[in-house]
Formats: C-alpha cells, sequence, structure tokens
C-alpha cells in the first residue's frame, strides 16, 4: 500500500496529536449550516485516518452523520503551525483497541477530578483524510527540530538495566540512565502489591521528596487507571486537562449525576506537573508496575520519547521477572553481630501494629504491609541476637513472617523498606552487601513495643 | 431583545480563541481561526477578522451563499458559545478596526502565556493581513463542555 499523497504527511505533523492545544472542527448540516467547535483529543489512526474523541451527543456527530464532509485545523504545539484536514467521516467505535486507548486517557484524568462514574469516552469518530495541507501564514515558521532517537543511548538504556543484578539495583540504574541519557528528570517506578489491587512507589529520581511507600489503588487517577486498563497514557498539559474536566464537573453538579461526583484526587509527583507520561511494566502479559515520567514543560515528552519509554518499560518488566526467576543466589545463613553502637544517642522507640503491620519510629509513621512485618522481623533479630547480616532466602522461608504470596515480590519490597529508611530515619539502614544479602544497619538503641 | 446579551458579549469581546465555519455551495464545511470579535451596539450582529493568507476558501464559501458561524471560547476556564448566522458583510477592515484585532491578539497571547504557552507560538499562528467578516446572529448556542453543550441560549 503506498502512502496517501497529502500536501503534508500525517507522520510529521504527529506532535499535532498530543491533545496540547484544542483542535478546531467544522461540519454542516444537509440542510446547509455549518457548525465550528473545538475539540479536546484528535488522535492519529494511521497514514489516512484520524480519530475524534466524543465525549456527549454532539452537533459534529449528528452533522457528520447526515453529511460526512468535516474541516479540521490541528496546531502543532512548539511551533504553532496550524494545519488544515479535509475529513470524511467513516464510522464510529465504542469498543476495540482503539477504543480503549482513548477512553484510558480521559477516564485517567476523569478519575483524578472525580469524575468516573459520569465522565466517558462515548465514541471515537473515525474519518479518513482527504488531504492535510499547511494553512498559509504570511511568514516563514521553522518546524521544530525532529532529532531521531540515538540508537546508542537506547542501546546504553537496555544494557544498563538488563546488567542489574538485584531488583534494587534495577530499579535505581533504569531511573538514572534514563535522566542521564535522555534527560528525563522526574520519574518513579511504582509495582504492583501482592493482593493485584494498588501499586505502591518503590523508586523515584528528581523529586525533593522521594515518595517512596506511596500507594494509589488500581483505577485511581492516572496511575491507578494506567495500571487497570493495562494502557500508556500521556497527558501533556495536565492543568488543562484538569480544568478541562472541573468545567464538565462543574457542568454535571446541577443535573441528576450529581450524587456521581466524587473527590478530587490529589496528583502524586511534581507540584506543578504539565507533562506526564505512564506506561504500563509488563511481562510475558503480566501487570508488574506502571514506570512514571513528569515534567514541568508542556508538551516535553513527545512521540520520539514514548518509543523510549516504551523500551524502558519493557527491559525493566524483562529484567523483574528474570530475577524473580532466580531469587536464591546463595545458600545457608550469614549471621554477624552488630558493631558497637558509637552514638550517644537516646533509644529510640519502636511501635509494632500487628493489625496492619505498621510501625512507628519515635511516634513517627514509618512503613506498613509486607515491608513492615519484615522489617520488624529483622529488628526483633537484632534486638534478641544482635544479628544484622541476612539471606533474602531465610526471609523467605520465615514461617513466622507468613509471606506465602510474595516470592515475587520480596526484593521489591525490601528495596522499598530501604529507601523509606534514607528518607524517613537516621539511624537504620539496609544495604545490600551481596547477591541476596543484606545488612540491618543499626546506629542507636532501639525499644521494641507491640501495640 | 438582543440575541447577545452582556455575558456573551464579553466572552467574544474578550481575549477568547475564535474559530470561524463556513460551507461550499456542495456543503464540504470549512475551519478557519478568527480574531478580534466584536459585538454590534444592538446585539443582534457580530464581526470577526480572519487571516488573508487562510481565508481563500472561507471568503468564497460566504460570496456564494452567506452561511458564517463563529465560536468564542474562553481558554483559561473553557466557557464557550456558538453564534451562527448569514453574513453581510466581507472585506477589509477600517480604521479603529486594528486596534480590536491587536488588543485581543495581546489578550490571547497572555492567557496561553499564563497556561504554559510560549509566546512565539501564539505570535504564529495570525497573519498581518485580515478579512472582515460581518454577520447577523440568527441562534446561540453553550458551546462550553458537559451535559449542556450545544443548548441554544
Amino acid at each position: 500500500m503506498t502512502a496517501p499523497r497529502f500536501a503534508i504527511p500525517l507522520a510529521d505533523i504527529d506532535d499535532c496529536f498530543q491533545g496540547i492545544v484544542p483542535s478546531a472542527i467544522a461540519s454542516s448540516s444537509p440542510e446547509g449550516v455549518p457548525n465550528v467547535t473545538e475539540l479536546s483529543i484528535v488522535y492519529r489512526v494511521d497514514d489516512e485516518h484520524v480519530a475524534l474523541s466524543r465525549q456527549f451527543f454532539s452537533k459534529t456527530i449528528a452533522n457528520l452523520q447526515a453529511n460526512p464532509r468535516a474541516s479540521l485545523m490541528l496546531i502543532e504545539p512548539q511551533s504553532g503551525r496550524q494545519f488544515r484536514l479535509d475529513l470524511s467521516y467513516e464510522r464510529t467505535e465504542t469498543e476495540g483497541p482503539l477504543f480503549d486507548r482513548m477512553s484510558a486517557r480521559l477516564e485517567a484524568v476523569a478519575s483524578q477530578t472525580g469524575m468516573s462514574k459520569v465522565f466517558k469516552l462515548a465514541a471515537a469518530d473515525i474519518c479518513r483524510v482527504l488531504q492535510c495541507a499547511a494553512v498559509p501564514v504570511d511568514h516563514d515558521i521553522p518546524p521544530p527540530d525532529r532529532a531521531p532517537v540515538d540508537l546508542k543511548k537506547v542501546d546504553l538504556i537496555s544494557r544498563r538495566i538488563t546488567s542489574a543484578n538485584t531488583e534494587d539495583e534495577l530499579l535505581s540504574i533504569s531511573l538514572e540512565v534514563l535522566a542521564h541519557e535522555f534527560g528525563y528528570e522526574h520519574s518513579f517506578i511504582t509495582l504492583v502489591d501482592e493482593g493485584e489491587q494498588r501499586l505502591y512507589t518503590v523508586a523515584s529520581h528528581g523529586y525533593e521528596e522521594s515518595g517512596v511507600g506511596s500507594e494509589v489503588l488500581f483505577g485511581d487517577g492516572v496511575l491507578g487507571v494506567a495500571a487497570q486498563r493495562g494502557e500508556t497514557i500521556s497527558i501533556s498539559h495536565v492543568p488543562s486537562d484538569l480544568t478541562y474536566n472541573r468545567t464538565v464537573r462543574s457542568g454535571f453538579e446541577s443535573t441528576a449525576e450529581a450524587a456521581n461526583i466524587e473527590q478530587e484526587i490529589s496528583l502524586p509527583g511534581l507540584p506543578n506537573v504539565y507533562s506526564q507520561h505512564v506506561v504500563p511494566i509488563e511481562a510475558r502479559n503480566r501487570l508488574l508496575g506502571v514506570l512514571c515520567f513528569e515534567s514541568d514543560q508542556p508538551g516535553r515528552f513527545r512521540f520520539i520519547d514514548d518509543f523510549v519509554f516504551h523500551l524502558a518499560a519493557r527491559e525493566i518488566g524483562l529484567a523483574l521477572i528474570l530475577l524473580r526467576a532466580d531469587p536464591v543466589r546463595t545458600t545457608g545463613v550469614v549471621a554477624h553481630l552488630s558493631p558497637e553502637i558509637v552514638e550517644a544517642a537516646p533509644t529510640a522507640q519502636l511501635r509494632h501494629y500487628a493489625a496492619d503491620d505498621s510501625i512507628f519510629i519515635d511516634n513517627e509513621y514509618l512503613i506498613k504491609g509486607v515491608a513492615g512485618r519484615v522489617l520488624w522481623r529483622l529488628l526483633q533479630s537484632y534486638v534478641e541476637e544482635r544479628r544484622v547480616d541476612f539471606t533474602n532466602k531465610e526471609i523467605r522461608l520465615d514461617a513466622s513472617l507468613e509471606l506465602p504470596d510474595i516470592k515475587d515480590n520480596l526484593e521489591a519490597r525490601l528495596a522499598l523498606l530501604r529507601r523509606r529508611l534514607e528518607d524517613r530515619c537516621a539511624f537504620l539502614r539496609i544495604s545490600n552487601t551481596g547477591r541476596g544479602r543484606i545488612r540491618l544497619e543499626v546506629t542507636r538503641e532501639l525499644t521494641l513495643r507491640e501495640a | 431583545m438582543p440575541l447577545i446579551n452582556d455575558n456573551m458579549r464579553a466572552l467574544i469581546e474578550g481575549p477568547s480563541s475564535i474559530l470561524v465555519g463556513t460551507r461550499s455551495a456542495d456543503l464540504v464545511p470549512n475551519a478557519m481561526r478568527g480574531w478580534g470579535g466584536r459585538v454590534s451596539d444592538d446585539g443582534n450582529a457580530v464581526e470577526v477578522f480572519v487571516d488573508r493568507p487562510a481565508a481563500a476558501t472561507g471568503v468564497s464559501n460566504i460570496h456564494d451563499n452567506g452561511r458564517v458561524t463563529a465560536c468564542f471560547t474562553d481558554i483559561s476556564t473553557n466557557r464557550s458559545v456558538q453564534v451562527k448566522g448569514r453574513c453581510v458583510e466581507v472585506g477589509d477592515p477600517q480604521a479603529g478596526d486594528w486596534d480590536v484585532i491587536d488588543g485581543q491578539r495581546q489578550g490571547f497571547t497572555d492567557v496561553c502565556g499564563m497556561l504554559g504557552f510560549p509566546r512565539h507560538m501564539i505570535r504564529n499562528m495570525w497573519s498581518t493581513q485580515v478579512v472582515k467578516i460581518r454577520f447577523i446572529a440568527e441562534q446561540v448556542f453553550d458551546q462550553t463542555p458537559g451535559p449542556n453543550a450545544g443548548k441554544s441560549l
């Protein structure tokens, strides 16, 4: 099949489809009354089709069903170049892969603004593109820089990610190398918890506060919807999307649907986020986590970045599967006694709540759940035997921990624990001392108490 | 009673995003970007200006059948109205029109700047030559996204 002969091929204006600047669409009724309106999202389906997102029944679709011709104007967000597409409406989709991809983005922002029950994608209206041409202006506009992906950098990323020896190393290396090679300054990884109901943040890069340990339920907000749907979600102008949803929300507040409007969810990550790109981490058709990139610049992530994100997510997924398939790399138990505590600090009070395995240090919450249970066990061994060296294998086999379902996730939990301690506690550390081995470092006397 | 009330006038004459739609004799529509919206004193007519280099088809359509529609959107709130009507004048801008056009373009650029869009990008959206379109409003619709979008006002 040869590419259609448009003045401008659709692939050359991919950045127009990021949804940063609303598009314009004109249609006409069979009686000859024109209609023009803004359109929040237009997707490029292939080299000669676009899909128009439709949340409500509109005059545009009523016109297109009776008279299929439409005129679509797109704006390139980096340059301000405008393009006019002559369209012919072909069909409407309300299910299928394209619909799912389009609805995931809408659902994600709707969920963020408490609108998931009332604001959904109604349909994707598919149109054939008859022509695509630049809208003439009286001055020259240089096209934006479209540098190709540097394959050497891609190769380096792949090598670094797949060379990690432990999950902990994998998580750190992945975000570091992506920041170093491609300048993705703000990123974090969340992993699926044992119940497969929520994500927990296990590593981050470039934030004032690491956010490690924070949790998101499947279906909640951009991250939760990306996990639940297994779809990549890219938002190129977060404030505009939120404003759009809040406008819709206020429209619903005076209707019978008001009862279905929920609380807004506060955004994780950057406080002034403009661009957010969330990619599921999957391997062998199984969701393992979500990789998230953020920027305080609108439209920071372009289609070319999408390629890098997906490659990184796939490499991380495969590396996780491989590391988890070969979790026991040492045998035997290494026991060491703690070195003398040199710091003349007061004894730290640690409390454990069995109900949810949460741990508080000097009345400050530290961690809960599986990671809390594991830490409590390590601390008990430390206090009773002054033991500091442990192997992952013994933790896995420790019946008192009752961890039958976490064999896949133990290393990630330990990585989470290590980072939470770095964030929240000055006198406890967990370090890796070799494959499958960890060491508890304690620089204050501890008192443990079951609450 | 004027078709366009004071609230709509504020939106049309404010720093809004303006879109203009026409259609040909065989019902092929055409979209254009507009500038410098203005409502007549009696609230029944609207003026907009479209970029001349981009207006050939749109102006030809108007000469053919006079049908025109314009959508005005406050991009900071998404409040939006669409005014449909019949064109009564197509021509060059007159003395004083450039104050309106430049003022609206400046305001639009400022609002876009507050939303994070670079000025050079917004500046590239318009040309220095424009065509004036004046039409009598026949219908006004709420175009604000939400359950009331498309409702006649």
